[in-house]
């Protein structure tokens, strides 16, 4: 049997658990005396400050700290002889050879046996890559929205480049190719603005240069990521040939280079280079992987612009076509309208009583047929925001005579009355307004076949005028009327007569009233009638 | 005496639609598609011209303007017509006594005709 221990044994131990603990940490773990002198110093310490202990120990503290910060160190003592808490807090520490450190770190006091607080033990982390990757993903969830911002990509790529700079790169490039594979120049960026003409002097010395080991050339043909993490004097001895290039690479103290393609499946549309000046700026993988998530965006953004274009090119063309066709349609219908009214005038001086009757008719599909095509090119208009205005002020009872006098002669039972008081005038498009009346009377005329009156009122009223078009109709049930506004809804019942049309004279109407700042509204009881509705403001 | 109305229209189709009417009305009636023999009128002038407001080459705007300008022409009614009939907001300041949107009822385009001859 093993005899237990003695007291002094077991504390022995356990000093040397505690060292090893502190040896093996992968947090440096340093003392320190209250004058700021280094008292211990472990392993991970050497590592992550790239001081040896027998260097640092019985050295200042503030060897580490950045000459900025020193003041920062000066508290931490100070509050430290007080004995008051310090905080889990991130700051930056220097390197031996230069570089700095992103650290998180937790101080605590040292106690002698009496309880006298004698100095300070800290534990730091190295968060400089966490922060990196941090700062990364804000970084891309920046670009990313740049990119989203809008569908004019060469102006989106250009803000990219004034975020890669100074954050990834000291100067950058970034080129499309266009559909005939001609490079495209988007943005050439230098932190320096002074400086940003010799880089475009560079990109133009190596344009011709096919053989060259690395640049945009490479990346454009093979679209593949490259990296020279250091320009070796070796590398510069290799291009001595072309002393133009070494020249402009010395003055722009190029310390590290890294290029990616931008490339939509396969295909290689484009590329972003990014060059650095700075000597604690070596890129790594870490950054190659970055930038290629930068270049995928970059190349979403670019695809989605071009799918965009692409389809709104189709729709422009198709509503030119649409524009053309239904101006050609026109001139037709208005000979064929004026032959067959010519001719029922004629028959009708000779008495031909059924040759006019069937020619009214005619005369009648003829009405329906410009009705139709003038709405085909109002509704591409509208949708493209093309309905031009004519803002004008002027008095409301006159354009409503003017309508009512112009329907008059298509209507055959119902009769038009106009009620109330339009004398005061008010803004609008005259002719504009004009469609939307012609709309309301016509589509009152044809939702009540029963009926022999369609009733206009005008209202006057604080700030404008109220205008009414009521039927005796068929109405409206309730389900139906929030939609009645959309593009191409027709009320389809099968229980009931259809009526033609294409839905959308009310679509029409009620984006021309929206422009002059109203809305149609409407009132319907089924089986009774329906009442339209719009306001115009006066004009003063 | 029937009275003379020009026609203009670069339309050829309308030209001949619009004389079938008016000569039913007993109007007399010559037709051209250029502008320029609108524009140059100082002969035999017409009671009343029907002028299409976009001409091929030519604006119907300007004629009509030059028409007005003229001490000569200036008294004779000038009915512009477009099958765009938003044109109707810019004719006025042209002189234009009128306006008809293509395509027209023929009982309309009567009714303005005589309300200046």
């Amino acid at each position: 049997m093993k005899a237990r221990k003695s007291l002094k044994e077991q504390t022995e131990d356990a000093l040397f658990y505690f060292a090893a603990i502190v040896e093996s940490s992968e947090d440096a773990i340093i003392s320190k005396k209250l004058d700021g002198t280094i008292a211990s110093w472990n392993k991970a310490a050497e590592e992550m400050y790239g001081y040896t202990a027998a260097e640092a120990i019985g050295q200042s503290i503030k060897m580490i700290i950045p000459q900025e910060l020193q003041p920062e160190e000066d508290e931490i003592l100070n509050k430290l002889k007080h004995g008051i808490r310090i905080e889990h807090f991130e700051t930056t520490r220097l390197r031996k050879d230069g570089k700095k450190l992103i650290v998180s770190l937790s101080i605590s006091p040292v106690k002698d046996q009496e309880g006298n607080i004698i100095g300070a033990a800290k534990i730091a982390r190295n968060i400089t890559e966490q922060k990196k990757t941090e700062e990364r993903e804000q970084f891309l969830e920046q670009a990313s929205l740049i990119l989203g911002k809008s569908i004019d990509y060469a102006t989106t790529l250009k803000n990219i480049a004034k975020v890669i700079i100074p954050y990834l790169a000291d100067y950058c490039r970034i080129v499309l190719l266009d559909d005939h594979k001609a490079i495209k120049e988007i943005a050439i960026h230098h932190k320096d603005i002074s400086k940003r003409p010799l880089v475009a002097e560079l990109y133009k010395a190596y344009k011709d240069r096919s053989k060259t080991t690395h640049g945009l050339g490479k990346l454009l043909q093979k679209g593949k990521t490259e990296i020279i993490p250091e320009i070796t004097p070796q590398i510069l001895e290799s291009i001595k040939d072309s002393p133009d290039i070494l020249n402009l690479i010395k003055q722009l103290e190029l310390v590290s280079y890294m290029g990616v393609p931008i490339k939509i499946g396969t295909k290689v549309v484009g590329a972003i280079t990014f060059s650095s000046t700075q000597k604690d700026r070596i890129y790594t993988n870490a950054d190659v992987v970055f930038a290629e998530k930068l270049a995928r965006r970059a190349a979403y953004a670019v695809e989605n612009a071009r799918l965009y274009a692409q389809s709104q090119q189709s729709l422009r063309l198709r509503d030119e076509f649409i524009s053309v066709a239904s101006h050609e349609l026109r001139t037709p219908i208005t000979s064929l309208k004026m032959y067959t009214q010519g001719l029922k005038k004629q028959l009708e001086k000779r008495g031909e009583e059924t040759m006019v009757f069937y020619l009214g008719k005619m005369d009648n599909q003829i009405d329906k047929l410009t009705v139709l095509i003038s709405d085909l090119l109002n509704v591409s208009r509208v949708q493209f925001g093309k309905l031009e205005f004519h803002e004008e002020s002027f008095v409301l009872e006159d354009i409503v005579q003017d309508t009512v006098d112009n329907i008059r002669p298509t209507v055959k039972k119902h009769r038009i009355i106009i009620k109330g008081d339009g004398r005061k005038k008010v803004k609008g498009d005259q002719y504009r307004i004009g469609q939307v009346l012609t709309n309301l009377i016509t589509n009152a005329i044809k939702y009540s076949p029963d009926s022999d009156k369609i009733i206009i009122t005008l209202l006057p009223q604080q700030d404008g005028m109220l205008v009414t078009v009521e039927d005796f109709g068929i109405g409206i049930e309730k389900r139906h009327r929030s939609k009645l506004f959309d593009r191409f809804y027709r009320v389809s019942e099968t229980s009931e007569k259809t009526f033609p049309g294409l839905g959308i004279g009310l679509y029409i109407s009620q984006e021309i009233i929206k422009r002059h700042g109203g809305k149609i509204t409407v009132n319907s009881e089924k089986g009774k009638g329906s009442q339209f509705s719009f306001f115009l403001p006066y004009s003063h | 005496m029937d009275k003379q109305i020009l026609v203009v229209d670069d339309d050829p189709d309308i030209l001949d639609a619009l004389q079938f009417v008016l000569e039913s009305e007993n109007y007399y009636v010559k037709t051209t598609p250029k502008g320029e023999d609108a524009e140059n009128l100082r002969t035999n002038l017409p009671a009343l011209i029907l002028l299409d407001v976009l001409l091929s080459g030519k604006d119907g705007r300007v004629i009509c303007q030059k028409l007005k300008n003229r001490k000569e022409t200036k008294h004779i009614p000038i009915i512009m017509i477009s099958a765009h009939p938003s044109a109707k907001q810019s004719i006025k300041k042209v002189g234009a006594d009128d306006f008809l949107a293509k395509p027209f009822h023929v009982e309309t385009l009567l009714k303005t005709i005589r309300k200046y001859l």
